[in-house]
């Protein structure tokens, strides 16, 4: 751990080598260790059982294959939905004054702290042919619950709050004069919208995006009640994950987990470059 | 998560925006802090103590090691692990076990019992929930079990038939009031106007039955290996939801009103009707013979010292009293003697096979679960049509 400090900072000041070997930077050290990197290395260390050609057969069977599609597909989905809608919400919050603005601001973080399976079943019940909702989709051959649909809705659901939270820091910031400077020197509102309030929010977008986009590669507990959970019809790979755990497969499971791991990792990282680039004017 | 966030935004700003339970708690806290702080961290202590209490579903506290089995100790602990249904029949003959082994031996027994999927159950004892026994919904768990180390091999031969079974149950089809489709047997699982639910047989030890049932409807009767394999296809193309687990299925299939019929255990469907929810259902005559085995945890009794209780207990299960209790829940007695008395509650089924006559779960697992096994097949089948 001393060592590594070192590094951080070889400097020939001596003081600030002491600063970083501080007392809170060993917590969230060892914090990090145990909490995030052990368990992702337990991940590793199973899958490395497995040689190249198996992993690579495990990872590649055809139901293996249409799960990644799905849960990718619909993932990306959710996310674009979000981040419409979200920014949509962040703005109408951020900028309108109505009754129950307190309120709809309070329930936008609800999702984070219902337990999914509750929302899974609620949503299953509200968007089956004879639900709430579904009812109204039945009639045209729209199946939403036990469909795709229904899970790409899960997915909008349990992944909500981040692009709001994201956006609506960021809003706030944005001085009214700004836009009012703008009007003023002949822009139009679209132009101002487009050019002036747009730019610094988009990291923002982007950053909740991903983060609704993770969230929704993840979820499990909604989508495997609202989903028929059939292979190459609606099957999540996390559903995948847990069947090949109740199977006793570990090593199927594994690597299945693992392969969302890295396409999520890659997906984060030209994510975080988007980010990068929309900040390029920043000083 | 990728976003390298501006440390002040997380600081309670007034008037700023901040999420839902950051403002509720900062406008406890901005009243009167010691007061308020005191209530907020009693109300943790309590909703910490709810989560525990939520986590008994499938884990139970730890019992304290009874190191200290030297004499015999005036109370013991047993852990008892087993799946959802059985709950009620072990509430009543639990007390009656109490009762006999304090008079055999003056010892007050006290159970620890968990009750959860057969699956998780199976995963819970392996990764370290300290069971003593285990009474789980299929044999190929026990075996998981066996196979973790923690049981001995044999444990088939210590109960009293020598099969290690201490209930057993039947597939039955559960149909919409009126049985408007007409379904009367496992074919009429195949046809094009059907679509019923099942639990998944990747996910739930239970389904694996109702896979063997309508496999067996075919290879038991002198079909091939290919015809079974069309027949279930045929069938599992008419499933419109797999869930995860039985109790899953009875949800989407009641609640959620998917499909016109539901495979489920004769068990289920009599406990359901005590409950005073009578389904209508049909018990084909061709049928799995679905076996719940028991087994004592021989590492874990060993390292806790309730292998003599524990065996006891496993004991007792076969006896009249205990098996009348299963039989009151809906699980078909093993003795001969409760076979009778609840004749009349548990039609005979005129052709009863069983897992060996599949070669056993270890090969049935192999054959027809493994990935790209028989099932894999299946489903990739169905879905190329």
């Amino acid at each position: 751990m001393t060592s590594a400090s070192v590094e951080i900072r070889p400097s020939n000041r001596p003081k600030n080598v002491l600063q970083k070997v501080s007392i809170p930077w060993i917590v969230v050290f060892t914090h990090m260790f145990v909490i995030l990197l052990l368990p992702l290395a337990a991940l590793l260390l199973r899958a490395i059982v497995l040689n190249p050609a198996q992993f690579w057969a495990l990872a590649t069977t055809p139901i293996a294959l249409s799960t990644y599609n799905i849960t990718f597909g619909t993932a990306i989905v959710a996310a674009i939905v979000n981040m419409l809608m979200g920014t949509l919400t962040a703005w109408v919050l951020v900028r309108y004054e109505f009754p129950g603005k307190r309120f709809l601001d309070g329930i936008v973080d609800l999702p984070f702290a219902l337990p999914t399976a509750v929302a899974g079943v609620t949503l299953a019940t509200v968007y089956n042919q004879s639900g709430w909702l579904g009812q109204f989709f039945a009639p045209f051959g729209i199946q939403i619950a036990f469909s795709r649909v229904g899970v790409a809705i899960a997915m909008v659901f349990v992944s909500l709050p981040f692009v709001v939270r994201t956006v609506q820091p960021v809003l706030q910031e944005i001085e009214p004069t700004i836009e009012e400077a703008a009007w003023s020197l002949g822009a139009s509102r679209f132009a101002t919208f487009w050019k002036v309030i747009l730019p610094p929010i988009i990291p923002a977008i982007l950053t909740g995006t991903a983060q609704a986009f993770a969230r929704a590669v993840g979820e499990f507990g909604s989508v495997v009640l609202v989903a028929a959970n059939i292979p190459f019809q609606d099957l999540i790979a996390p559903v995948l994950v847990f069947q090949r755990l109740e199977g006793a497969d570990i090593p199927g499971a594994t690597v299945i987990g693992l392969v969302l791991l890295l396409i999520s990792l890659i997906l984060l990282l030209i994510i975080n470059l988007l980010q990068a680039w929309g900040r390029r004017y920043d000083a | 998560m990728t976003s390298p966030r501006n440390p002040k935004s997380l600081e309670a700003q007034p008037g700023g925006q901040r999420s839902f339970l950051a403002y509720l708690g900062q406008g406890l806290l901005e009243r009167s802090v010691s007061r308020r702080s005191a209530i907020l961290f009693a109300a943790g202590l309590g909703l910490s103590g709810a989560i525990a209490a939520c986590g008994g579903g499938t884990t139970t506290g730890t019992a304290p090691d009874g190191g200290d089995q030297a004499a015999r100790p005036d109370t013991i602990d047993v852990t008892l692990v087993s799946f959802a249904v059985t709950e009620a029949a072990y509430s009543n003959i639990i007390p009656l076990f109490v009762e006999y082994w304090r008079e055999e031996t003056g010892q007050t027994v006290r159970f620890d019992q968990s009750y959860g999927g057969s699956g998780s159950q199976t995963r819970a004892v392996i990764d370290g929930l300290e069971a003593d026994i285990v009474a789980l919904a299929i044999p190929a768990d026990t075996i998981q079990i066996q196979e973790a180390g923690l049981i001995e091999p044999g444990w088939e031969a210590e109960t009293p038939n020598g099969d290690g079974i201490v209930t057993s149950s039947v597939g039955v089809i559960v149909t919409r009031e009126g049985n408007p489709k007409n379904i009367q047997d496992w074919s009429d699982l195949t046809r094009d106007d059907v679509t019923f639910v099942t639990a998944n047989p990747k996910t739930s030890g239970g389904a694996r039955w109702n896979y063997l049932a309508l496999w067996g409807d075919v290879s038991e009767t002198g079909g091939t290996e290919e015809q079974a394999k069309a027949f279930v296809t045929d069938a599992f193309a008419n499933v419109p939801v797999l869930p995860k687990d039985a109790r899953e299925a009875t949800d989407v299939f009641f609640t959620q009103n998917q499909g016109d019929a539901l495979i489920n255990y004769e068990n289920e469907v009599l406990l359901a009707a005590q409950q005073g929810n009578e389904l209508p259902y049909v018990i084909p005559d061709n049928n799995i013979f679905i076996a719940n085995p028991i087994a004592v945890v021989d590492s874990y009794v060993d390292q806790r010292g309730t292998r003599e209780v524990a065996e006891a207990f496993v004991a007792f299960l076969f006896t009249p009293e205990a098996q009348r209790e299963f039989a009151k829940v809906g699980f078909r007695p093993v003795i001969p003697e409760v076979q009778q008395e609840f004749a009349d509650v548990f039609p005979e089924v005129p052709n009863l096979f069983t897992a060996e006559d599949f070669g056993g779960w270890g090969a049935i697992r192999e054959e027809h679960f493994a990935d790209g096994g028989i099932f894999d097949q299946i489903q990739t089948e169905i879905a190329r049509r």
